[in-house]
């Protein structure tokens, strides 16, 4: 980490799954390799943290308590453990911005009445958000092709890439 | 898991992945080398690096097999190894230059490919347990390892914490200073496993 803020280093934290990493300018965040998982980040516009989650499941009530899950697993729970992160860090909610990516359906093949679990976690996400009031700026989900994803808390902007395509901004 | 079904498991597995070498090595005109099944019990947050790193672009064929014994079925490579494996079907085919670069040959050549290799390997599997076992037609993939592996999660996120895959590297030893290599992947559903040690009286 640097301390000059003129020769200030870019760290790119990469969210494993199931994580939630928060950070702010020059900092990155960033999920790679993102299937049916999504990655949302939730950001504060007048203090400048943003946090990331890369979300695996739709919802933490399905199978109870399976002992100690990690904070960003389920779409639920990732939202707030977002909130929670970034309200310790001096973050008013209702000034809360998400955006999201993610969600898609790998291979076509759905073991489950309720659908491909890409698009759960879409619909379990959307509601998580807005149960807590969050207002969702900006999403890239759903279709066939893994995605990756780098968010600037300076810009709020979040880069999207698949492969053989050219990259997107939301 | 006892040890007597993991045994089993390893035996189903390795059967169903000498046939599907077999299918390879037949495809490709040469020796196919295969390493023996793996057994692997995978904790859920760790599936998109397992098999490899998550940034490694590869080509996934994915196939399901419906039956009294459901499973899915994956046949994975690096880019440049499927890249390679179309190349040669392509030449052993004949397939001429301005047919191959037509967009989506790659993709139909790995596809059938893909269908064949996992089609002899059910098929021993099927053959060794007495059960029909149908693949549906396969699905293909190029993407990032990360987000192919999410599959495991649309298998077992709704049961536990853990996915379980047997794991079978196929190679050709000596091509040109460099290996190709192939996973198959064969997933059980979860559930599935239990009737079957049930059925075959491996308790």
């Amino acid at each position: 980490m640097s301390v000059h803020p003129t020769t200030a280093e870019i760290q790119t934290l990469t969210v494993g799954m199931g994580e939630i990493c928060v950070a702010r300018k020059p900092d990155l965040l960033s999920c790679v390799g993102l299937g049916s998982c999504i990655g949302l980040v939730l950001y504060d516009p007048i203090r400048g943290w943003a946090g990331m989650a890369h979300i695996m499941l739709p919802s933490s009530s399905s199978r109870g308590s399976q002992g100690k899950e990690k904070p960003g697993k389920f779409a639920d729970t990732a939202v707030f453990g977002l909130i929670a992160e970034l309200e310790s860090r001096g973050a008013l909610r209702s000034f809360l911005r998400a955006k999201m990516a993610g969600g898609a359906r790998m291979f076509s093949f759905s073991p489950t009445s309720s659908g491909a679990i890409g698009e759960q976690n879409v619909t379990a996400t959307r509601e998580a958000l807005r149960i807590a009031g969050i207002r969702l700026e900006g999403e890239e989900t759903g279709g066939t092709k893994g995605r990756s994803i780098v968010f600037s808390p300076e810009t709020f902007l979040m880069e999207i890439r698949c492969v053989g395509q050219e990259s997107r901004l939301i | 898991m006892n040890p007597l079904q993991m045994d089993a498991l390893k035996e189903i597995a390795n059967i169903g992945a000498g046939h599907a070498a077999t299918a390879l090595s037949q495809l490709m005109g040469k020796r196919v080398d295969m390493c023996v099944p793996q057994v692997d019990l995978i904790p859920l947050e760790a599936v998109a690096g397992y098999f490899g790193e998550p940034e490694t672009e590869v080509w996934a064929i994915f196939t399901r097999c419906e039956s009294s014994f459901p499973v899915s079925l994956v046949f994975i490579m690096n880019k440049s190894d499927g890249d390679l494996l179309a190349e040669k079907l392509f030449q052993a085919a004949r397939i001429p230059d301005k047919v191959r670069f037509l967009p989506g040959m790659k993709e139909s050549a790995l596809s059938e490919s893909g269908n064949m290799i996992m089609g002899a390997f059910v098929s021993a599997v099927g053959d060794l347990l007495r059960k029909n076992l149908p693949l549906s037609v396969p699905s293909i993939s190029l993407d990032l390892m990360g987000a192919v592996m999410d599959i495991l999660l649309e298998i077992f996120g709704g049961f536990g914490d853990t996915a379980l895959a047997t794991e079978t590297e196929l190679s050709f030893p000596g091509e040109s200073r460099r290996n190709f290599s192939a996973r198959i992947l064969l997933i059980p559903d979860p559930g599935s496993l239990e009737i079957l040690f049930r059925q075959l009286g491996v308790e």
